[in-house]
């Protein structure tokens, strides 16, 4: 029983992270915080929906068509919204994103409807026997997928050029655009790959939630798991996620009703009064 | 003299026009020789708007069917309906607005209690009924308001009878309940529904609320498998019943589920994909007929209005909703007879005995009784669909 609390925590909390990787990683780069992080997940998750449901391509390719389109998208987002304010106050682009999320969410409504929706993903949510432990081939799935996307955006940021140079970009942007690194080209690059991050959040979550023009909201829990992390740490954001997952599903089991929609909140302030900078935040005194 | 003359004369006018012009006389407001006006409140661009269209196009089919038929009592029925967005203070001003502009002769058909119970003193202080909200919240009936006539079987009754037929149908004298119930007005009637039910056979029932929009449903599955609960009693609407028994395949838990009659869709099936292959013993609280099967005369009327008009949705439950809503209350304005007037129409109302208009479960209304569902169909899911167990209507012997 315990396990299986576990388990499915852990799931969710993969689906927290990579919607906290998805801020982490804009907000290194660009110290922008992407409120819209989830209403991206939502569609991204929709164009699977369209691509499976209506134009019946195969889930694998549907899946690829989603998130090139997705990569778009979130190169076009930095191109319209976020380089015109380059410069401004951090207000201004919080504002920005959160209306972009509203926005996000409006057209999707306007063009999926107010319904819920599923689409088969080819995988079953049958339980599957480990050891002592019955656990959901679906969390596999979902934890399977999260490791693999990890490794892979950990190979790409530390062994690629590309992805090196943008690692640089995020830790001085002054000295990266001395040393030859096209700045704007990494923001737009940071704002595809999230964009692609969010669409993965957002398949995996469908067998677990389905589909609705809100689910974006689910971005609202990982919002605290990045700032657990330590806002601005990749490993720290996957940290965080699973243990505001876990936490989660535990509350829910073995505390009063109400403390499970809650937890995520009492977790990051807590979090805010011991350690602000998070598990996994360096005291950052650069960018004083 | 002149003063008795003048009475004389004023008496004499006054029997003429009485006589002669019956109908200005005796005219309730929004009567006319030709015309009855029927305003009615519902969702069409807010939230809920699907649900309030559905309804709002059944109804004005059926009145388009009458008054293609002549009328009730001659009078052509004109159907006004207002938008509120689903919230209760538009709807304050719209039945303001259909009470002191449109002049209506009573509110038919208003999507949400939340809005009936904001509405209904300014219609109590004019007299105005107010007839068939479109809603199974308990407090719309019990206790009575003179104004105020509910169709619906409530959800109170509906979760009575999930216990009942477990424990008299199914013949389990001891089950292990659990009651899953959204933390609101509605998922509270239910739940209530269910304590009556458990406290009658002695039962002790494992209460579990969720917020109203809640995706996550682990915990609650997780604590349901984990006390042994064998049978699930939840009130939920169309997205959380797919999540919760999804969750309880991941677990591989098989409950017995009684869903209330708001998860009675194809929606919800098609959502729950192959957890119905993994678990099909899923039954439902239906307050309506099965449509795809029963053929009862009224469900033909509606296929036969579908196809002479060239529009509505026959299987959409909540146009078949409104159609039969108003079905209702074209029987009360025929019972209240060709003087209409608001009284006469509750007159009227309160000799409906089991009334039964094919689609919806039977309403009785008395004198001192305005919740007029008193029985439900029993549903399960067969093949993916949810099929009626039963001919007739179920009725409970459990008092509160």
């Amino acid at each position: 029983m315990f396990l299986q609390i576990v388990s499915s925590g852990i799931a969710i909390g993969c689906i927290y992270a990579l919607i906290a990787l998805g801020f982490v990683l804009i907000y290194k780069a660009s110290e922008v915080v992407n409120f819209a992080q989830g209403d991206l997940m939502m569609i991204g998750a929709f164009l699977v929906y369209s691509a499976v449901t209506h134009f019946h391509v195969p889930f694998i390719p549907a899946f690829l068509i989603a998130v090139i389109i997705m990569a778009v998208l979130g190169k076009g987002i930095d191109r319209l919204l976020l380089r015109p304010l380059v410069g401004e106050q951090a207000f201004a682009l919080i504002m920005a994103t959160i209306g972009l999320g509203i926005l996000i969410r409006s057209i999707g409504g306007m063009i999926w409807g107010y319904d819920t929706f599923s689409f088969q993903a080819g995988i079953t949510d049958r339980p599957v026997r480990m050891g002592s432990v019955a656990l959901s081939s679906v969390h596999i799935w979902i934890i399977a997928v999260t490791l693999l996307l990890i490794v892979g955006l950990y190979y790409f940021f530390n062994r690629t050029k590309t992805g090196v140079s943008m690692e640089a970009a995020s830790q001085n942007q002054l000295a990266a655009y001395l040393m030859g690194i096209g700045v704007k080209k990494v923001f737009s690059n940071i704002w595809a790959i999230s964009a692609m991050v969010a669409t993965v959040a957002g398949v995996l979550l469908t067998p677990l939630q389905f589909l609705n023009y809100n689910m974006g909201f689910v971005g609202l829990k990982a919002f605290p798991a990045a700032v657990l992390g330590g806002f601005g740490s990749i490993p720290g954001a996957i940290v965080g996620g699973i243990i505001i997952g876990v936490s989660e599903s535990i509350a829910g089991v073995y505390l009063p009703e109400g403390f499970k929609e809650i937890f995520a909140w009492i977790i990051l302030i807590g979090v805010l009064m011991i350690r602000p900078e998070g598990i996994f935040g360096i005291q950052e005194r650069k960018r004083v | 003299m002149s003063i008795t003359r003048r009475t004389v004369f004023l008496i004499a006018a006054a029997i003429f026009v009485l006589a002669f012009c019956p109908g200005l006389s005796l005219a309730e407001v929004g009567v006319t020789k030709d015309e009855i006006k029927i305003g009615g409140i519902l969702d069409q661009s807010g939230p809920i708007a699907f649900m309030g269209k559905a309804v709002s196009d059944g109804s004005k089919m059926y009145f388009q069917y009458i008054n293609d038929k002549g009328g009730v009592h001659g009078r052509k029925i004109n159907y006004i309906v207002e938008d509120d967005g689903y919230q209760p203070p538009r709807a304050v001003q719209a039945v303001k607005k259909l009470t002191s502009r449109d002049q209506v002769f009573c509110i038919f058909s208003v999507l949400g209690s939340a809005q009936c119970n904001a509405m209904y003193p300014i219609l109590e202080s004019q007299g105005i009924p107010l007839v068939l909200p479109a809603t199974q919240n308990q407090d719309m009936g019990v206790p009575p308001r003179k104004y105020l006539f509910l169709g619906d079987p409530t959800y109170t009754l509906q979760g009575k009878i999930a216990l009942e037929y477990i424990v008299e149908d199914k013949g389990i004298k001891s089950p292990k309940v659990a009651c899953i119930f959204q933390d609101d007005t509605p998922g509270h009637d239910w739940r209530n529904g269910v304590r009556i039910g458990a406290r009658h056979y002695g039962l002790d029932v494992l209460e579990l609320p969720f917020k109203r929009g809640s995706v996550d449903f682990g915990s609650q599955m997780a604590k349901c498998k984990d006390e042994g609960v064998t049978h699930v009693l939840a009130w939920a609407l169309v997205r959380e019943p797919g999540i919760m028994m999804k969750e309880a395949q991941r677990l591989n838990y098989k409950p017995t589920w009684i869903w209330a009659a708001p998860s009675l869709s194809k929606k919800v099936l098609e959502l729950a994909g192959d957890a119905l292959d993994f678990n099909s013993d899923i039954y439902g609280t239906s307050i309506w007929s099965d449509a795809a099967r029963d053929k009862t005369p009224s469900l033909q009327l509606v296929q036969d209005c579908i196809d002479k008009y060239g529009w509505g949705n026959y299987d959409e439950p909540l146009f078949l909703y409104g159609f039969q809503s108003a079905m209702t209350l074209v029987e009360g304005l025929n019972r209240a007879g060709k003087d209409l007037t608001r009284e006469g129409l509750i007159k009227a109302f309160e000799t409906f005995d089991n009334y039964d208009n094919g689609i919806l479960a039977p309403i009785t209304w008395g004198p001192n009784k305005r919740a007029g569902g008193d029985s439900v169909k029993m549903f399960e899911v067969k093949d993916g669909e949810w099929h009626a167990m039963q001919q007739g209507w179920r009725f409970t012997t459990i008092k509160d």
